[in-house]
């Protein structure tokens, strides 16, 4: 009987223990949720990424670069935050990269949130990529980047 | 004492199975809490590249001064508000052709958290919160 009462102890120590750490990958879930992020892009053109033709998607406009990738992952070139446009892109920013946005389209396997550098933030066979600057009105004003920066996003790959 | 018997292997049996429970859980956690610390270490490897001046930090009006000014103002509207920074972060091209200068302010009342400040050529661009672990 005494046998059956250690076990008894600890398989309530167990679950007890699998609870605490299930509690604190729930948490970290909840503090990283993820947020939907809408910016206005200065150069309106008419057809833009995420725009529709005879009911297909724009995958690519205007200043928009693409990456043929072939499912190489894409990483987090500083530590920031991913947020989805709600349009199937997302918006990298962090603040050691003042006054700037990076838009990346065709991410899947995404992983949204505040993420550190370096980390995998998902994968993609042709990643449509456009760096935009922060304008005095509030609006985001599509810019050229740099090989330096694409390269940061796609880490070991680049060269 | 006969029925006793073959409960015995059974009871060892499960006291088997919550051990090996017990050591995936640990080991789990003991993996959560490790690639925490190695995040940690990641992030503050490298804001600053260079100290400028050691004693530099940013009053609340100060920054509010700065906060004020539009994006693309000349940069010695930003200094007129604030001088040496306390340090410059690496260099860096974000705009194909155009190096920007990055610059951080840890603020006086709030010393986990700098201002960091890009400028490009003698255009200021934006500035952001970074916090410091």
């Amino acid at each position: 009987m005494q046998a059956m009462g250690l076990a008894y102890k600890i398989s309530s120590a167990l679950v007890a223990g699998l609870v605490l750490i299930g509690g604190g990958s729930l948490a970290e879930r909840f503090r990283s949720q993820p947020s939907v992020r809408r910016i206005q892009v200065q150069q309106n053109w008419a057809l833009q990424t995420g725009s529709q033709v005879a009911g297909y998607t724009v995958s690519g406009g205007l200043g928009d670069i693409t990456l043929n990738l072939s499912g190489a992952a894409v990483q987090m070139p500083f530590d920031g935050e991913v947020e989805t446009t709600g349009e199937g892109c997302v918006l990298v920013s962090g603040a050691e990269f003042p006054a700037y946005v990076f838009r990346l389209c065709g991410l899947r396997r995404t992983k949204l949130g505040v993420q550190r550098r370096h980390r995998p933030i998902g994968r993609a066979n042709q990643l449509v990529f456009a760096a935009l600057r922060k304008q005095p009105d509030g609006t985001w004003v599509m810019v050229e980047p740099s090989v330096q920066m694409i390269e940061q996003f796609v880490g070991g790959h680049a060269g | 004492m006969r029925r006793q018997r073959p409960q015995q292997p059974r009871r060892r049996k499960t006291v088997y199975w919550l051990t090996a429970g017990w050591g995936l859980a640990l080991a789990s956690f003991g993996l959560d809490i490790g690639q925490w610390f190695h995040a940690e270490a990641a992030s503050q490897r490298d804001l600053c590249q260079e100290v400028t001046q050691s004693t530099a930090v940013l009053s609340r009006e100060q920054l509010a001064q700065l906060l004020a000014i539009p994006e693309r103002s000349e940069k010695k509207t930003i200094r007129e508000i604030v001088e040496t920074p306390y340090c410059t972060l690496p260099q860096f091209e974000v705009r194909a052709g155009v190096p920007a200068v990055r610059e951080a302010y840890p603020l006086a009342f709030d010393p986990d958290t700098w201002l960091v400040v890009l400028y490009e050529g003698e255009e200021y661009a934006g500035y952001g919160f970074s916090v410091q672990n």
